[in-house]
């Protein structure tokens, strides 16, 4: 019988060590975990451990592990598995797809005042983070579309830098401009739509048209197969003139990160760009960086400003409080702000604003928005199911580019997709 | 507490750590995902019952008649690689294991290099070496064009006439595995078989086919249900070769790829999960069709 306990034992032993989670609450030293997971690769990895240093000094105590995915695609992989196991993290990094998430969030009023320091974040920050009249995100930042250059290759190459705004006939002759000054295999433009991610610049297009994506009022988009049609000749056009790279070449970048862009890579002088990821494309390369304006967005103000991102908390963290402490530390403290520059955003925080830009190109991003800023108008809703519209907008955008179809068939697909997605 | 039990509970308690492996994590996540097939779940609510709502979306039919065309791409890409593939690497492990079958010095170590491949073939890092080596200005190119003064090189990775054929270079590169098998089943066929056909007169070409062939069918035949069965499973190339799109074009959209972009990426865990059991049973279906083709082309040996 005491052989027959031994066994039990050590097979109940053995279950526990099968079913151990990996995640522990508290550690051996008493101090509380926070988990904080958020997509980044590069410099962003680096700074958020510096900010996360810094925290653990100031707050014994207090651990701060990180949760890292390269893409947002593998974070909300990652996140929602999680999530759906009873697993998730304390501090979940959402984007625009924050209102798919709102039943899952804790709301932060409790903490809004206290914990948080909100009276000192911009009121439009505040707002984007509330759904339903609940604070259930801060904003990390704001940011804008813009197209990034490389100056130091236009300059090697002896063509002068392109002005701030444009019209989208001045942009042409520019890219004629620089196709005939730029080596041979280095392409003046990105093929925009070759990406995997392509609904914000064809958004930013539709906007021009006065055609917006999607009206979640109303339920319905304002694009037709004639209005996405001439997204698809745009390109095609400048396909033809060899401004963008052919679409075999282009397809070979994934363009999810600055590891895996033509711009980085030196085959293109001009990309498609959010501000936030200024600095951390400009950390991965030599060359120096600017910014300008997508064309026409000084006649129809069709940019826009939007949160880049938020810091949410799971509605099932066992440390709310200390939580909510940390966030307000990452948006809120002057030198939270020093270590994390505009790679969240450009702070939303006048306590952080105070601070000042600590790097060159956290004051590139203050000069486009100061010329851009007044170029916005307020930004359009989500088209819903965002990842499936991207992953597909991309399929027909390749099916035009690599010639298995023509830019009308391409442009009722497009607005076939938009209306899939709207009614799914 | 009687005897029998008692040793019967001891060994069940012995196979514990087994048992609940297998109950907890092999065969209660099959049967939920079973259940999973008939609804719609999208991991943040609770899923819902919409019957064969996704099959019917699959294959067409009902108020639909075209089907999934993204689903009916990824099955013929799919298809295509695995019967390219396979043939293919079980040809090359037949030369490969021939050769090293030959007493030479330092064998050894040329199966241990030859083996390399299997080890690192599905890792990411391999993936992601390919990319590089068959990228426009990659490390094939810059032979093709150094070396043999070819221009006007495609991108190999990026262009949909030719993406699948480097995931197909790269899964018949991982020979190592059917290569070790065929090895240890030539080892098996007698060598007084060789000797005496070649006093009777027999060519090498003749000894092949009537000798090694029939002796490794059995070999032959397992490694290639193994092959297939895994190659219908491929997932990591194509995720890293085209950075998790199936792009371009979805040439490279294997079925795995697109089940993880479904049920992870457009958080439709229930399509997903159907297509799980659809690859089960096209695999199902396929196997029991090779044992029925094999009975006649497979010799197993009298058995002394």
């Amino acid at each position: 019988m005491k052989k027959l306990l031994f066994v039990l034992l050590l097979s109940l032993a053995t279950l526990g060590m099968l079913f151990a989670t990996g995640s522990q609450e508290t550690v051996d030293d008493g101090s509380v975990v926070i988990r904080w997971a958020y997509w980044g690769s590069g410099e962003r990895v680096t700074i958020s451990q510096e900010a996360i240093d810094l925290y653990e000094s100031r707050n014994p105590g207090v651990r701060v592990n990180p949760e890292v995915s390269g893409g947002a695609g593998d974070h909300f992989v990652k996140v929602d598995t999680q999530l759906a196991g009873g697993n998730g993290p304390d501090i979940i990094q959402m984007g625009g797809n924050i209102y798919d998430y709102a039943d899952v969030l804790l709301p932060l009023d409790q903490y809004a005042g206290s914990a948080i320091n909100v009276d000192v974040i911009d009121p439009s920050a505040v707002a984007s983070g509330t759904i339903s009249g609940q604070l259930k995100g801060v904003s990390t930042g704001v940011t804008m579309p813009s197209l990034v250059y490389n100056k130091t290759m236009i300059e090697r190459a002896g063509a002068p830098l392109p002005p701030k705004s444009m019209t989208y006939a001045e942009f042409k002759d520019y890219l004629v401009m620089l196709k005939g000054k730029l080596p041979a295999g280095v392409f003046p433009m990105q093929d925009i739509g070759v990406m995997s991610s392509s609904s914000t610049p064809f958004g930013y297009w539709t906007r021009y048209n006065g055609t917006p994506l999607y009206d979640a009022a109303s339920n319905s988009t304002s694009v037709t197969a004639a209005a996405a049609k001439k997204y698809l000749d745009l390109f095609m056009d400048y396909r033809e003139s060899g401004l963008v790279p052919p679409p075999d070449i282009a397809s070979g970048y994934a363009e999810s990160n600055a590891d895996t862009s033509s711009l980085i890579a030196g085959k293109v002088a001009i990309a498609y760009l959010f501000t936030n990821q200024l600095s951390g494309y400009q950390a991965a390369t030599t060359d120096e960086l600017d910014l300008i304006e997508f064309p026409g967005a000084a006649e129809t103000m069709a940019l826009w400003q939007a949160p880049s991102q938020f810091y949410t908390v799971n509605k099932d963290s066992k440390h709310p409080e200390e939580t909510a402490k940390f966030i307000d530390f990452l948006v809120n403290d002057p030198d939270a702000a020093l270590i994390l520059g505009s790679n969240r955003g450009a702070s939303a925080s006048s306590t952080a604003r105070a601070a000042g830009a600590a790097s060159e190109a956290d004051q590139l991003v203050l000069d486009y928005m100061e010329v851009a800023g007044p170029h916005s108008s307020l930004e359009t809703d989500h088209v819903p199911n965002d990842t499936e519209f991207n992953s597909t907008l991309f399929l027909i955008y390749q099916r035009v580019a690599f010639g298995q179809i023509d830019t009308a068939a391409g442009g009722e697909q497009i607005h076939d997709l938009i209306m899939r997605m709207i009614e799914k | 507490m009687n005897k029998t039990i008692r040793e019967n509970l001891t060994s069940y308690a012995f196979l514990a750590p087994w048992l609940i492996g297998f109950f907890a994590l092999t065969l209660y996540p099959m049967i939920y995902s079973l259940f999973l097939s008939f609804t719609q779940y999208s991991l943040r609510q609770p899923p819902q019952w919409i019957g064969l709502r996704n099959f019917i979306t699959m294959f067409g039919g009902n108020d639909q008649i075209r089907g999934d065309e993204r689903f009916l791409n990824s099955v013929s890409v799919t298809f295509k690689f695995v019967f390219v593939s396979v043939p293919l690497k079980l040809v090359f492990a037949l030369l490969v294991a021939m050769l090293m079958n030959k007493k030479l010095r330092l064998i050894p170590l040329y199966r241990a290099l030859y083996y390399i491949p299997t080890l690192l073939g599905g890792s990411v890092a391999i993936a992601v070496l390919w990319r590089r080596i068959f990228a426009s200005d990659g490390l094939l190119n810059l032979i093709l064009g150094g070396v043999f003064g070819l221009t006007d090189l495609p991108a190999w990775i990026s262009n949909p006439k030719y993406a699948l054929g480097t995931l197909i270079v790269l899964a018949v590169w991982q020979f190592g595995s059917p290569m070790i098998i065929f090895l240890a089943g030539l080892q098996q066929i007698p060598t007084e078989y060789y000797e005496a056909s070649s006093v009777d007169g027999a060519g090498k070409l003749r000894q092949f086919f009537v000798i090694t062939l029939p002796g490794l069918s059995p070999i032959i035949f397992f490694n290639f249900v193994m092959q297939m069965v895994t190659a219908f499973q491929s997932f990591t190339q194509a995720f890293i070769v085209s950075g998790g799109s199936g792009g371009p074009l979805d040439s490279t959209m294997f079925y795995s790829l697109y089940l993880y972009i479904k049920g992870f990426g457009f958080s439709e865990m229930g399509y997903a999960a159907a297509m799980a059991w659809v690859l089960l049973i096209i695999i199902a279906l396929l196997t029991a069709g090779a044992f029925k083709i094999s009975g006649n082309l497979v010799t197993y040996g009298s058995g002394e």
